[in-house]
Order: structure tokens, then sequence, then C-alpha cells
């Protein structure tokens, strides 16, 4: 009983002190993160994208000019010239990528638009098919135990890579530029393979709006979560 | 054996007393945890503000009203109370944790300004 009193008299103020005394608990706040440069301060022009490669058709990049002027236009306040006055008034000029790293030629064709800055770059878009395997445990009635066998896939892998700037009209010189890039794959066994390879098209799309979206997060004022400790 | 409870007793009544003001304080922060993670931020920062009337100088109070002024954008007041809680305790390594964060992205706000101005 004297020992039971005893350790009761230990424990008591330990738990009195020890009361309360809990961890951090993780929790997310949204925190305005600034842009590196203020657009709205332009009236800006999207210019189609050039293919990085002389290959290329370059088709691809004014859809994804398209995509970049869709997402710009989300930006509040931004000053943005409609892609059908850009393709009026560029009508019979050919864009190189010379000429995107020419500051007298950016500051005519911002001057010939009536833009204080253009958004344009280069594309890279492309695919990968690479065969990959995994193995799976299957029930052999033959052998009566189970046997290891490998199972053969192949993974397509598209990715674009896009170098997107944007350019001032009075310098003719980027004020901001960079690569971002996206990938997507999709899983498939040899017969889907060479069939995709004749009739798919790139998702385009989902690419695109992957690698702009980077971009965006560069030029437009955006929310990011971060982690911060609440005390118990 | 009578005397040894009596101890008991004699020594345990402060204690008592602080645990009836610490639970208090405890269920205020138990709840405006609960709702911060809900989200609830405006109801969250007026329980701590409670708790920091009845226990000015409680630095857990202080630093979880400052994480949720700073959820709200109220960001000057976040960074009194910060400073506050790093005061209190100044070896609380979630306290530095959290206002080196916040200095970070307030440095990131200011530097965007100055970029934007300039």
């Amino acid at each position: 009983m004297r020992r039971v009193a005893v350790r009761l008299l230990i424990l008591i103020p330990l738990i009195a002190l020890g009361w309360g005394c809990g961890g951090a608990e993780k929790v997310w706040v949204r925190v305005s993160v600034p842009s590196e440069v203020d657009i709205t301060r332009y009236r800006l022009a999207v210019l189609p994208l050039l293919p990085l490669r002389d290959e290329d058709d370059g088709e691809a990049g004014e859809s994804i000019a398209y995509f970049l002027q869709r997402e710009l236009r989300k930006v509040k306040g931004i000053d943005l010239l409609s892609p059908a006055e850009v393709k009026r008034t560029l009508e019979g000029e050919r864009l190189t990528k010379e000429m995107l790293e020419s500051p007298s030629e950016m500051i005519d064709i911002c001057g010939e638009l009536g833009v204080d800055a253009v958004v344009t770059g280069t594309y890279r878009l492309y695919h990968v098919a690479e065969p990959r395997r995994y193995y799976v445990d299957r029930y052999s009635p033959i052998l009566r135990r189970y046997v290891t066998e490998a199972v053969t896939y192949y993974v397509k892998t598209y990715y674009l890579k896009l170098h997107l700037m944007v350019i001032e009209g009075e310098k003719g010189e980027p004020v901001i530029e960079g690569d971002f890039e996206s990938s997507y794959s999709e899983p498939h066994n040899l017969g889907t393979l060479v069939l995709s390879e004749v009739a798919d098209k790139p998702p385009l799309q989902k690419l695109a709006l992957g690698a702009i979206s980077q971009f965006m997060m560069r030029i437009a004022p955006h929310y990011e979560r971060e982690e911060r400790f609440l005390l118990r | 054996m009578r005397p040894v409870f009596l101890l008991i007793i004699l020594i345990s009544f402060p204690f008592i007393g602080c645990l009836a003001e610490k639970s208090l304080i405890d269920q205020y922060n138990e709840f405006a945890i609960r709702a911060a993670k809900e989200g609830l931020w405006r109801e969250a920062a007026f329980r701590w503000e409670r708790i920091i009337q009845i226990d000015p100088r409680n630095a857990k109070a202080h630093n979880n009203l400052a994480v949720a002024y700073e959820a709200m954008g109220r960001l000057d007041e976040a960074e009194k109370h910060y400073k506050l809680a790093l005061e209190l305790d100044p070896d609380n390594k979630a306290i530095q944790e959290n206002y080196l964060r916040f200095k970070r992205s307030q440095r990131r706000r200011e530097g965007a300004g100055e970029k934007g101005s300039g």
C-alpha cells in the first residue's frame, strides 16, 4: 500500500506536467505566389510555336499556341490579341527560329501586331516505345506448383518539350523564358503498338496543358499549398 | 499510512487547479485544430484568440494563431504572432520552421513586388 502511495506521489506531478504535451499537427495553408513578371502590363499576342527540328511540319505549333492562348485568357486583367487578328496580320509571313533570336525582327513583329510583347517559342514533340517486363506467378496443373512467367508489354511515351518566352517589343528580347516539358505514357501489346504507330495521334492537348501550366506558374500569380505546423 | 495520503492530496491540489485550466485551453486548442484541418480558419482563429486571452504567454496558441492568420492572408498579424511565439518558446522546432517558411514566402512576395515595380 505504501509503495502504491509513493508511486502515485511521483506519478501525479509527472502526469500533470506532461498534460497536453502533444506533438505538432501538419496543416496546409494556401500561400499566394507572385509571378516573376507582370504580364498584365503588356498588350500581348501569341505567335505560333515553331518546331525545333526542321523535319517537323509545324502543325502542332499552332495547336500549342491555341492552348497557350486559352490558358493566358484566364489571367485576370490580361490584354490579349485574338488569334484571328494575329493570323490576319501575319498573313504571308513565315516565322523562323532565327527571327525569334533577332531583336530587330521581333521589334518589327510587335510593331506590326501593335502589341507590347509576344509569347512564342519552340517545341519538340516525339515518342519512344520501350519493351517492359513484369513477372507473374501462375499455378501449373502439370507441375503442380506455382511457376513464374515473364510477360512483355510495351510502354509508349509521348514527350513534349517547350521552350517558351515572352519577348518585349521595345528591345526585342525575352523578359522571361524557360524550358517546360511533359510526358504521357500508355501501355501496349505488340498489336496495339503497331496500330497506334499507324493510326494514333499524340495526345497533344494533355501534353501541351501539362507543359503550359508550368509556364503559367511563372508568369501569373497563383496559389500554392505550403505545410505549417499547429501545436497541441 | 494516513499522512502519506494526506501528503498526496496536498501535493495534487495545485496540479488539479492547473489541470482544470489546461483542460479548457486544450479543449479550445483541440477544437481549433479540428476546425483548421477542415479549412475553417476563422473559427480556429477565434478559439486561439480566446486561449491567448486566458493565457497570453501560451506560445503554442500564438504559433497556431499565426498559422491561421497566414492562411487568412492577414500577414502582418501572422508575423506578429510568429514573433511572439518564438519569444516565448525560442527552442521550439515547429515554431522555428513555421516562421522560416513564412519569411521565405514573404521574401518571394517582396522580390516579385520589386521586380514588378522595377
